[in-house]
């Protein structure tokens, strides 16, 4: 029996189920399922089935491309039953410093922006490790406020 | 056999047509394929359209119609019509611009257009040997719903069936994406005479993907016009009030054609007639390009929102595309390729590409070709508006098509057998500042305990942009489903403004959701409270007076927008019922347990 989308998004494109995941394999796997199951592809009595698959296809894709959402997939995938807030320890009392700094008025774009990269990289490597799911959750709970925080900073900027 | 569908790009100032071949997109007439957007109406006679009616202009002004795409599905509430001037007689029937030609004879801008379109199947005829029943008709990015429906019912009327209308960006990518860019992360730059567009998409074996688009509506060649006419008036010392809209009509002509010039050579001597007076006036391409900057800043400044929205940079545009006459000009060209650090694409004539991509598109969904894919995205969040009145988006902006997701809600009152659905598309957080699309009503919920019944909401929008919402209840199997098609009504401008609103009101909504869920929060435990108060009969008559004290004060400033007023209420009510709530625990318990051995526990 072949895994639906929803049901491991990975197996469905035909992809390791890993954090570190080949952007361009991704993009190649999704392009060519779209050439096949896209409803202006199909035949006539084809397309309110294709409309469902097609539709399915772009939200795993969609689920596989973001880091937060793919880390959330494998989570899943390696048994959570249901997400934690756990957050590692020390990390509520840095929010605490941080929206203090926010609400000076201080810059925090590139920190942000820092964080997040070193954030994605200690998931990368838990997650590689088979780390415990708990100690993950509480990672990703970080990286979350840490992806907030800088999407803050940057339309801060844009302004 | 069915003939073959072809491509139309029905533009401001001409139309064209374009069809594919064995393998590519041509032009049906390459020697004469622009067919001015120009309809002559004799005052006795059928209609000519085209090249044969530009030479009426000079004659019978009045009865000569051009530029009416500008006028496609807009009244005298969207469009002020001085800076126009068009030299014909337009009135307002039924809130839509109509064209009055005599006392009795009027003509709507599709009419016109399909004058315009019947043109075009002439000249498909001549050189096809058939005239083509189907067509993909482009329109610009920013056209709204009733812009587009006015683009299909000029088809109508002609009997011609559009099979879909595409965005000329996208279009002109398509046509770039046959034999010239077979991959990569591309940027449609289309700047036409009165509109910008920008929209970035990414190439992949064959798959065109929108990842985003953006733009002005308001910012074109004619803005250049602009600066250099109100230049020119400066360096004369006359008022812009002073000349008549006669004079400014052959003034922005020949500054037009001045312009033009200046993509060609360095300098240009501009020489009109004002109020019976030669004037003349040097224009130097240093001193155009001055002028014109901070128009094009403007434009990169739309370009680097876009590339937000598609997370990403102007380093990971891998081809630049210029779409429309406007990039002709030198300084476009060299900001553009500077802005992104690459040579822009001019393979292709920018006033041929977009009818190319439309024949592409045509021959894709005829299934006469597999080479190529269009993914296209919605343009705005679709939601369902929440308990409170905030939105609950179910559908992002951007999100490809189609798209598929379901919401679980449930029913907040005991014995709720009815739930009211309002459906709406727009960014801001709170539904009443959003785009209301449609309300339906699920009802023959069982009666149940509040929280109890689960009701998934569905939402499923097809590649032709229809919006299905479907609600059922899982545990009755109750259902009820509403079809509607987003955009309606909705044109780019307000598009932008509801993006723009978004982000400027982000505060502003932030406030007003942490007063709805402080409310809602109040309002349902001074229910829970009454309710138990009425079915307790242990109270004290002092416990019973607190209670009742607390729950009036709630009731006090539940109506405030005072969020802490309202949060320190709530938290002394569940205070003061704390004994209460476990009386009632008890008395439960009490009665689950009674009649049962301690063997059935």
């Amino acid at each position: 029996m072949t895994l639906t989308a929803e049901q491991d998004p990975f197996a469905y494109f035909g992809l390791p189920a890993t954090i570190r995941l080949d952007r361009a394999a991704l993009d190649r796997a999704y392009t060519q399922k779209m050439r096949a199951i896209h409803p202006d592809v199909v035949a006539q009595d084809q397309k309110a089935e294709a409309e469902i698959e097609a539709a399915s296809c772009h939200r795993a894709y969609q689920q596989l491309s973001g880091f937060r959402s793919r880390a959330e997939v494998i989570l899943r995938l390696r048994g959570e039953f249901s997400a934690g807030k756990q957050v590692p320890p020390g990390f509520l009392e840095e929010i605490f410093s941080i929206n203090e700094r926010l609400e000076e008025g201080e810059d925090l774009l590139a920190e942000a922006e820092t964080r997040v990269i070193a954030r994605r990289r200690s998931i990368e490597s838990l997650l590689e490790q088979n780390a415990p799911l708990s100690e993950v959750r509480a990672l990703l709970n970080a990286y979350i406020y840490e992806e907030n925080l800088y999407k803050q900073c940057e339309s801060k900027e844009e302004d | 056999m069915q003939d073959q569908a072809i491509g139309i790009d029905l533009g401001t100032t001409h139309s064209l047509a374009a069809i594919f071949r064995n393998d590519g997109a041509e032009l049906v007439d390459p020697n004469q394929p622009l067919v001015p957007s120009v309809v002559y109406f004799p005052a006795n006679g059928t209609p000519i359209a085209g090249r044969e009616a530009v030479l009426h202009a000079q004659d019978h002004p009045e009865r000569t119609l051009f530029s009416i795409k500008r006028l496609m599905g807009k009244g005298p509430q969207d469009l002020s019509l001085t800076e126009q001037n068009y030299p014909f007689h337009l009135i307002a029937h039924q809130g839509l611009w109509t064209a009055q030609l005599d006392t009795d004879h009027f003509v709507s801008p599709p009419e016109v257009s399909a004058h315009i379109l019947r043109e075009i199947l002439n000249q498909c005829e001549a050189k096809l040997g058939y005239r083509p029943s189907r067509a993909v008709i482009t329109v610009p990015a920013y056209f709204n719903d009733k812009q587009r429906s006015a683009t299909k019912q000029a088809a109508e009327m002609l009997g011609l069936r559009v099979i879909r209308m595409i965005n000329e960006p996208t279009a002109a990518a398509l046509a770039y994406g046959m034999g010239h860019l077979q991959k990569g992360t591309v940027a449609v730059y289309d700047l036409g005479g009165g509109t910008f567009d920008l929209t970035l998409l990414s190439i992949t074996d064959g798959v065109f993907r929108v990842l985003a688009t953006h733009g002005d509506t308001l910012l074109g060649g004619d803005d250049f016009d602009d600066v250099l006419m109100h230049q020119c008036l400066a360096e004369w010392q006359i008022e812009t009030h002073q000349v008549s809209a006669q004079e400014k009509h052959h003034l922005r002509q020949n500054i037009k054609r001045a312009r033009e010039s200046l993509s060609q050579t360095d300098q240009v001597e501009l020489v009109v007639s004002l109020g019976g007076l030669p004037k003349k006036h040097l224009i130097t391409r240093k001193a155009f390009d001055d002028l014109i900057d901070p128009l094009i800043q403007k434009t990169l400044k739309a370009t680097r929102k876009a590339l937000r929205d598609a997370q990403l940079t102007a380093g990971d545009i891998e081809h630049v595309v210029l779409v429309g006459g406007t990039t002709r000009t030198p300084l476009v060209i060299q900001r553009v390729g500077s802005f992104f650090g690459l040579k822009p694409r001019v393979d292709l004539n920018p006033d041929h590409v977009v009818a190319l991509g439309a024949a592409i598109q045509a021959a894709l969904l005829d299934q006469q070709t597999q080479d190529m894919l269009l993914m296209d995205v919605t343009p705005l969040s679709l939601g369902i508006e929440t308990m409170g009145g905030a939105v609950n988006k179910v559908i992002m902006r951007n999100a490809p098509i189609p798209a598929r997701a379901t919401e679980q809600f449930t029913t907040y009152m005991d014995n709720q057998t009815g739930m009211d659905f309002h459906i709406v598309q727009g960014e801001r957080e709170l539904a009443e500042d959003n785009i209301s699309l449609a309300r339906f009503k699920l009802s023959g919920i069982p009666p149940m305990p509040a929280g109890l019944a689960l009701v998934n909401v569905r939402f499923q929008l097809d590649a032709d942009g229809i919006l299905t919402v479907e609600a059922e209840e899982q545990r009755s199997g109750q259902r009820a489903a509403i079809e509607v098609v987003p955009g309606h009504g909705l044109d780019m401008d307000s598009v932008r403004q509801r993006v723009l609103d978004s982000i400027e009101h982000a505060q502003e909504d932030i406030e007003s959701i942490r007063i709805i869920t402080a409310r809602t929060k109040a309002q349902t435990l001074v229910l829970a409270t009454k309710r138990a108060l009425a079915q307790s009969q242990s109270l004290s008559p002092e416990e019973r007076e607190t209670i009742s004290s607390a729950v009036r004060a709630a009731e006090d400033v539940i109506e405030s927008k005072d969020v802490a007023a309202i949060e320190s209420a709530s938290e002394k009510l569940n205070q003061a019922t704390q004994s209460l709530a476990e009386q009632l625990l008890e008395r439960a318990f009490t009665e689950s347990v009674r009649g049962k051995t301690v063997s059935e526990l």
